[in-house]
């Protein structure tokens, strides 16, 4: 997979996930319950707007100092015995990966959950190469096997899908006779998995944090994946986005406390493992080799454009599980790697807005992700920014521009709105085309009445009321 | 001495709801203030603004700046919180003109949202307003999230005699108006109108309430489509109700 | 070893409008310190109740004991999942413990860093019960703290369907804070450094909790006095 995850364009997209009842149930539903359990964890918490000053200020102060702990972080890590590559792309990123499996002569990967791999397209080029990789979080493996299915939430990957699904996908798949029980689909995966990660030459995983000051990489999860896929293989590969870096452990504590509840509610998941270097002379498992491999992919654009702050952002999905859009269309309605708000904030600086600029239309700038976000991304304002410019550089077409700047002109001037609103009241009888269609498709349109409320005010004095 | 308020209409209510704007004239007439409107007056530009149009924006941004600051008057109200946000906005359209960008921050310290103005500033309730039957608040996202007006309009509501409010399934979600987001996306902004009218309608509701022109326009669209039993209206409208 | 560092750094550099990373970082300033305040002033009863409360919230199951029954403590839930066992090597575990479970049931193992990683983790694999004793456990998430480096293999707590970790009652503190200050207190960091907080779980079928996804299906805590 890239950053792009359907070839449809925009509409089609969302006329397909619209007509998707299963889907917009599991969405509302997951939307519903994860809010909940997020809103109670920071209610227990307390002080939920001083945590997510102090872990806003914290991802900022990184970003603002990253040239400098991203050196701190490399020579700490090598000096743990890790191997640390720095690539500028997905090719450069994946081309390295490639070749430490082949020159270890490995056959078989298993992976835990990570975005920057899906980002850069790893396992494609992995498999291309005759590899077999294995996803091992539940519902990445699943979509993994369903004919390489897209995940639709950047945390609960299947989310979109029901129990029945995944059992009649086991069932073609992978030989499932059982019934449609979460426990009974969750153990039978287990079996499955379990050879895999024995077998394994190499464990592929992200990073969700790195602590400069020590070279440690971290990866949480709550099935306990990210601890077996840097248990069990005798190499180690680590994806790591440049920006994933805190400076000490003292911040990790803070960035910890809000990502598992942001993410699922929770306090904390039920694994974090910090890994600082190889196994060491005294171990007998864990991995002989670590490869840390840092990706630019776009990211130093970013950096150094209005929208750096976006880069602040820890993952954790809470903005999509608050989308009002999101939640009828997604992941999968955006045809991006990273949906929601984040997506609109972030892909379009990251990949270009020749591709992606079209996404930022998916919101209604209701303004609610900007109020979760647990490291104060100023989703909202960089949405409307990306408007801005995209509007400027006339990347929406020639008939909007037209009626934008007629529009513009109109209310630009007095007489002319005068004008054009006294003939507002025909326009039941245009065409239902165009802007009109989109509205009346499912809308009744308001009937506009003879009387303006300034001809209203106007002849208040000799008549009194609106007739 | 009575507050002297500049009256901003909006232009979806002078054109396609006036009965909205003229029940806000009258009521704020009724809390004793001395009320004007500037003919010249047109459109805050928000429908531009929020599709990224800022340069097609701009004339009506400095029309509105020169008309609501010319009148002598103490304050500019206004019955949409979507507006209102708009209008304390200015400033960011005039970075390179710090003239404007000043004029810019006198118009909106001195524009409120109608509910907030009542509330907060005149600290009025509204006397001797009727209206029987259960309710339905739509907490619109630009008044109350953006601008931070939660309390004001319950506040108000909650004193007209004879209305019960009823809380609904996903009160505070977006109605998905959104602006031009309505007629881009319009399936997609459909979709979010229908779920909120189906909960509205799965508390018993027989009004829906709001704040703001634009969202009750796109809910009502979705209402009188599926021919539901509720009636659409304007917090205005609500407390000159009798 | 560091590979293709320069170009990278200075990418990132001028992005930042400068021509090469700082000689030190900015000050970062913390707008508050919360997280400091959690329980700052609880007596050493009061977190370990804390803690073992939000562990059964969690499906946990805690018992406390003194050092002396720890043994007796560990063949009873042995004696319900059945063995093999495999033990860390550490000294609260492979004195009595050990030889109590060795009598009990034949199959003991100890982890044996001198020994391979096959041969560890083929015991590890084999084994019912894997245990462990946590550096520090954590009151408000009920987390404990592994160093999984030497006799406390990373398999002893992962491979096996049951967990058992053994805490000592004065090591269990406020929260993740305090977890996060010794780590940088420490000369030298493990290679491999777990916080567990519960059994392995997933939610990813419609969101429906399971217990048990890759690692242990139970996670059972002993406090020892």
């Amino acid at each position: 997979m890239s950053i792009k995850t359907s070839p449809l364009p925009l509409k089609e997209r969302l006329r397909k996930e619209l007509a998707n009842p299963v889907m917009r149930t599991a969405i509302a539903n997951a939307q519903d319950l994860l809010n909940a359990k997020r809103d109670a964890a920071f209610a227990e918490l307390g002080d939920f707007a001083k945590w997510r000053e102090t872990a806003g200020a914290i991802r900022s102060h990184v970003l603002e100092n990253l040239d400098f702990y991203l050196s701190r972080f490399a020579e700490r890590a090598a000096a743990a015995g890790a191997h640390v590559y720095f690539a500028g792309d997905a090719a450069a990123a994946t081309a390295y990966g490639l070749q430490i499996l082949r020159d270890k002569k490995a056959a078989k990967a298993v992976k835990s959950k990570s975005m920057v791999t899906e980002e850069i397209g790893l396992n494609r080029l992995l498999e291309e190469a005759g590899l077999e990789v294995v996803e091992t979080d539940l519902g990445e493996y699943l979509l993994q096997i369903d004919d390489l299915d897209k995940p639709s939430h950047i945390v609960v990957p299947a989310l979109h899908k029901d129990r029945e699904r995944f059992r009649e996908v086991l069932a073609a798949k992978k030989g499932y006779t059982g019934d449609s029980v979460p426990e009974n689909l969750t153990r039978f995966v287990r079996q499955l998995i379990r050879k895999d990660f024995l077998e394994a030459d190499v464990g592929i995983t992200g990073c969700n944090f790195a602590v400069a000051e020590t070279g440690t990489v971290t990866l949480v999860t709550n099935e306990g994946n990210g601890r077996f896929v840097t248990t069990a293989p005798k190499i180690q590969l680590v994806f790591m986005g440049m920006e994933r870096l805190v400076p000490t452990f003292a911040e990790l504590d803070i960035i910890f406390s809000v990502l598992a509840r942001s993410a699922v509610g929770a306090k904390l998941t039920s694994y974090m493992s910090l890994i600082t270097g190889p196994r060491g002379p005294q171990d007998a498992d864990g991995p002989e080799e670590l490869h840390i491999i840092i990706v630019d992919n776009g990211r130093s654009r970013v950096l150094a454009s209005e929208f750096r702050e976006v880069l602040r952002c820890i993952r954790c999905g809470t903005c999509m599980l608050e989308c009002p859009a999101y939640r009828h269309i997604s992941g999968h309605g955006y045809g991006t790697l990273y949906p929601g708000p984040l997506g609109l904030a972030l892909v379009p600086v990251l990949a270009g807005y020749e591709d992606y600029g079209e996404i930022t239309k998916i919101c209604s700038l209701c303004g609610a992700c900007s109020q979760v976000c647990p490291v104060e991304v100023p989703l909202y304002e960089f949405i409307f920014e990306h408007r801005r410019i995209i509007a400027e550089e006339q990347r929406l077409g020639a008939g909007e521009n037209f009626l934008m700047g007629l529009y513009g002109a109109v209310i630009g001037n007095s007489k002319l709105y005068g004008m054009a609103t006294r003939l507002a009241r025909f326009s039941a009888l245009a065409p239902r085309a165009g802007p009109l269609a989109q509205w009346t498709a499912a809308r009744e349109l308001p009937a506009i009445p003879k009387t303006r409320f300034r001809d209203w005010f106007a002849a208040r004095g000799k008549k009194g009321n609106l007739p | 001495m009575s507050p002297r308020v500049s009256f901003f209409a909006t232009c979806l209510a002078d054109t396609v709801f006036p009965h909205i704007a003229a029940d806000a004239v009258r009521l704020l007439e009724k809390l004793g203030c001395r009320v004007t409107f500037n003919p010249r007056q047109t459109c805050c530009g928000q429908p531009l603004a929020n599709a990224g149009f800022h340069a097609e924006a701009a004339a009506a941004i400095r029309l509105q700046l020169e008309v609501l600051l010319t009148d002598p008057t103490d304050y500019v109200v206004c019955p949409s919180g979507s507006c209102v946000l708009q209008i304390k906005e200015y400033p960011k359209f005039f970075k390179n003109r710090p003239d404007l960008q000043d004029k810019a921050r006198q118009l909106g310290d001195k524009t409120y949202e109608l509910t907030d103005f009542i509330v907060n500033v005149l600290g009025r309730t509204v006397p001797g307003a009727r209206l029987d039957g259960r309710a339905a608040y739509h907490p619109s996202c630009h008044l109350t999230r953006l601008l931070g007006v939660t309390k004001p309009p319950l506040a108000l509501l909650e004193q007209v005699a004879g209305l019960e409010l009823v809380d609904f399934k996903g009160q505070d979600k977006c109605c998905g108006f959104g602006g031009t987001f309505a007629v881009k996306l319009g399936a997609l902004s459909s979709a979010m109108a229908v779920e909120k009218v189906e909960n509205i309608r799965a508390a018993g509701a027989h009004y829906l309430i709001g704040a703001d022109a634009g969202c009750l326009m796109n809910l009502q669209g979705i209402i009188r489509r599926k021919r539901y039993p509720i009636t659409v209206l304007h917090i205005a409208q609500v407390l000159m109700a009798d | 070893m560091i590979t293709g560092k320069e170009l990278f750094i200075s990418r990132i550099s001028h992005g930042l409008g400068r021509a090469a990373p700082p000689d030190t970082p900015t000050r970062l300033v913390y707008p508050h310190q919360m997280q400091r305040r959690y329980q700052a002033h609880a007596a050493k009863r009061e977190l370990r109740d804390i803690f073992i409360a939000n562990a059964r919230a969690v499906g946990i199951d805690v018992r406390e004991c003194s050092e002396r029954d720890l043994a007796v403590a560990l063949v009873e839930i042995v004696r319900k999942t059945g063995g093999p066992v495999v033990l860390a090597d550490d000294p609260l575990l492979t004195g009595d413990v050990a030889r109590c479970l060795v009598e009990a049931f034949t199959e003991c193992h100890i982890w044996d860093a001198g020994a391979g990683r096959e041969e560890n983790m083929a015991l590890a694999e084999k084994a019912k019960v894997g245990v462990a004793r946590a550096e520090m456990a954590l009151a408000e998430s009920a987390t404990t703290l592994l160093s999984c480096h030497g006799g406390n293999g990373r398999s002893i707590t992962l491979l096996p369907e049951n967990s058992v970790i053994v805490i000592r009652a004065e090591t269990i503190l406020p929260r993740l804070t305090q977890a996060m200050d010794w780590l940088h207190q420490q000369k030298t960091l493990p290679a491999s450094v777990n916080f567990v907080s519960g059994p392995s779980s997933t939610a990813d079928i419609e969101l429906v909790r399971v217990q048990g996804v890759h690692g242990p299906l139970e996670l059972v805590y002993i406090i020892v006095e």
